[in-house]
């Protein structure tokens, strides 16, 4: 059974329980249901955000091994941009059809939303295999706040309103071996 | 994908609001029916694997 749960995990690009449950927005109840992990959504890995469980409590023996404690997975980093996306397709939006501006997004982030998210479930398992777990693990550079020139991501992929959506962090992807460099 | 993890919102990802909701998330989720059900089920499955 656990074992299925580091399969789930893995599929979803998610580091812990607790990331599956927010990930749970994404899905429809259905796509939940063939996976009793997925569909259980119960989540120990909360414990180590310091957050009192009730019943659950009582796994935590049985899922404590499968958790990265303090990281923040690739499912959860890229969330806001997956919403995005889900939001136009709800309302019957695709790649191809879709105005990037009714939603105040360019035409290349537009696209990103599909391309990106496309690249990168297929490299994460080529940088997984070369050690990088989670997106906390890639290198990243730091812009200081003196530095006028920040790139300021769209509203609507904003994890929410009090995000000014500055861009002061950059990851960069290393070059492994099996990954694109495309 | 490297423009890609360039849209990431890094500073929301700071906000604490981003850990409420979390945990909102996972009171709701162990409130309702079908998460019982599996729980009464999962528990099952731990006592016999642990006899």
């Amino acid at each position: 059974m656990l074992a299925g749960l580091n399969c789930t995990l893995d599929e979803w690009l998610c580091d812990s329980f607790a990331e599956l449950i927010e990930e749970m927005e994404l899905w429809k109840w259905d796509d939940a249901t063939g996976d009793f992990w997925s569909r259980l959504r119960l989540a120990k890995a909360l414990q180590q955000s310091n957050i009192s469980f009730t019943w659950a409590e009582q796994l935590y023996s049985r899922l404590a091994s499968v958790h990265i404690t303090g990281k923040l997975s690739w499912a959860a980093a890229t969330r806001s941009i997956r919403e995005c996306k889900m939001r136009i397709e709800r309302i019957g939006g695709s790649r191809l059809d879709t105005d990037s501006e009714v939603w105040g997004l360019d035409q290349t982030t537009e696209e990103l939303m599909w391309a990106g998210e496309a690249a990168m479930r297929k490299s994460i398992p080529a940088l997984r295999q070369a050690g990088y777990d989670s997106i906390s693990d890639l290198p990243r550079i730091q812009q200081s706040y003196r530095e006028k020139a920040l790139e300021v991501i769209p509203p609507a992929m904003r994890i929410c309103a009090k995000s000014n959506g500055e861009q002061r962090v950059h990851v960069l992807i290393p070059v492994v071996q099996g990954l694109s460099q495309k | 994908m490297q423009q890609y993890f360039e849209r990431v919102d890094w500073q929301g990802l700071k906000l604490p609001s981003a850990e409420r909701r979390q945990r909102d998330s996972s009171k709701s989720f162990e409130r309702s029916v079908e998460v019982w059900k599996d729980w009464i089920h999962l528990k099952k499955e731990l006592v016999t694997s642990q006899a």
